[in-house]
C-alpha cells in the first residue's frame, strides 16, 4: 500500500485496506516540507523528511474508518477505510 | 507563522513538561542542574546529528531505524525514571533533612546522576529531531523565512514558559506532601512513556499488538484537543489504545511501585504513594 504527500495533500485521501490483516504502507513525500504522518487511531506517528519514503505496520484492524493527519500540518488529513474481509480481528 | 508557532509550542513544550517535573523531583540533589543542562546540550547534539542523518543518509533513520530509535531511547528514559524514583525513595527525605543541617555530609551511595543527564538528553533529542527537521525545510524556503523563525521562536519560548510555571508549582507543593506528588507523577510520566515504547515497536512489527483499540474515549477526551495532550505528555493519556500499549503501561506501573516499595521499606524510609 502507497500513500503519497504531493503538493500538500495526502494521495488518495481515503485508503481502502481488507480488515483482519497487517499492511505494510509506504509513505513517500515528494513535497519540499518534511511531514510526520501521524494517527491517534491508528496509534501511529513517524517522521517522512522532504522526498523520502518510509515505510511501517498498520492493522490487522476491525472495519471502520481511522483519521490520519500531518502532524507538522494538520490542515492536511486523509483516513484509512478498513473494509470487511470476512475475517474477524477482536 | 502562527502554524509555526503553534509547531514549535507543542515539540517544546513535551520536553520542557518532562525537565521540569525531573527538576522539580530533584530539587535536594545537589548539583543537579548542571547534569540536566549537560543533558539538554548533549540532546540538542544528538537531534543535530539524527536529523542530518535522516536528509542525508540511506534510510536508517527513517521509518523502522527511527521508530526503533525512538523505542529505545523511550525506554532508556524510562529506566531512568524508575531508578530515580525507587532511588528518591531510599534516600529523598534523607537528603533533604540533611541539606537543611549546614555542613552536614552528604552520603546517600551512588547518585543518579546519570538519569538526571539522561532523561533531559531522551526527551530533547525526541523532539529535537522533528523540531530541526521542520526548521531546516523552513530556513531553505526563502520565502516567509523571517516571520515562521519569529513564529517558531515564540511558539518555543511559549513551551519554557509552560515548563517552568509547572516547575514553580512543584516548588510550593508542602514540604510532605512533595515526595508523594512527585513520585507519582515521574511513575506515571514513566509509564506513559514505556506505552509510546510498545507503539514504536509495533508500529515496524517487533511486538504484536494485542488488539488495536481495546477501548475508545476519543468522544469523551480528543486526543488531538490541548488537554488530551497535555494528559498524552504527562500520564500517557492514548484514547484508543492497543493492547500492547496497556500491557507496557500497567507493567511498567506496577514494577516501578513494587520497586519502589521494597526499596524504600529496606531503608526504612518509605515513601508513602498514598
Amino acid at each position: 500500500m502507497t500513500l503519497v504527500i504531493h503538493d500538500g495533500q495526502f494521495q488518495p485521501d481515503k485508503l481502502m485496506v481488507p480488515s483482519g490483516v497487517k499492511i505494510k504502507l509506504m509513505v513517500k513525500n515528494q513535497d519540499d516540507l518534511p511531514a510526520e504522518f501521524e494517527s491517534y487511531e491508528l496509534s501511529r506517528e513517524v517522521i517522512v523528511p522532504a522526498h523520502k519514503d518510509v515505510s511501517l505496520y498498520i492493522g490487522p484492524l476491525d472495519p471502520g474508518s481511522y483519521p490520519y493527519f500531518n502532524d507538522l500540518n494538520h490542515a492536511m488529513t486523509g483516513s484509512v477505510v478498513v473494509e470487511q474481509s470476512g475475517k474477524k480481528v477482536n | 507563522m502562527i502554524a509555526t508557532a503553534v509547531i514549535l509550542f507543542r515539540e517544546v513544550l513535551e520536553a520542557a513538561l518532562v525537565i521540569s517535573i525531573l527538576l522539580g523531583a530533584s530539587r535536594d540533589i545537589p548539583g543537579r542542574s548542571r547534569w540536566v543542562a549537560g543533558g539538554i546540550g548533549l540532546g540538542l547534539l544528538g537531534a543535530l546529528i539524527v536529523a542530518a542523518l535522516a536528509t542525508r543518509a540511506a534510510s536508517f533513520f527513517t521509518g523502522d531505524g527511527q521508530a526503533m530509535l525512538n523505542a529505545v531511547v523511550l525506554l532508556c528514559a524510562v529506566a531512568m525514571l524508575t531508578w530515580h524514583n525507587v532511588w528518591m525513595s531510599a534516600h529523598g527525605r534523607q537528603l533533604a533533612h540533611e541539606i537543611k543541617s549546614a555542613g552536614a555530609e552528604i552520603n546517600t551511595g551512588q547518585r543518579p546522576a546519570t538519569a538526571l543527564l539522561l532523561i533531559p538528553f531522551a526527551a530533547v533529542m525526541r523532539e529535537g529531531t522533528e523540531t530541526i527537521l521542520f526548521l531546516w525545510a523552513i530556513a531553505a524556503d526563502g520565502e516567509h523565512r523571517f516571520s515562521m523563525m519569529l513564529g517558531g521562536l515564540a511558539g518555543a519560548t511559549g513551551g519554557i514558559l509552560v515548563g517552568m510555571l509547572l516547575y514553580r508549582g512543584l516548588l510550593r507543593i508542602p514540604g510532605r506532601y512533595f515526595f508523594t506528588v512527585t513520585s507519582w507523577l515521574i511513575l506515571l510520566l514513566a509509564s506513559g512513556l514505556a506505552a509510546q515504547a510498545a507503539g514504536f515497536l509495533n508500529q515496524v512489527g517487533v511486538l504484536p499488538a494485542w488488539g488495536n483499540g481495546i477501548w475508545n474515549t476519543s468522544a469523551m477526551l480528543n486526543q488531538s484537543s490541548l488537554p488530551g495532550q497535555l494528559l498524552h505528555i504527562l500520564i500517557g493519556y492514548i484514547a484508543r489504545p492497543s493492547g500492547i500499549e496497556i500491557t507496557f503501561y500497567l507493567g511498567t506501573l506496577m514494577t516501578t511501585w513494587l520497586l519502589m516499595q521494597t526499596v524504600g521499606r529496606a531503608s526504612g524510609k518509605a515513601v508513602s504513594l498514598v
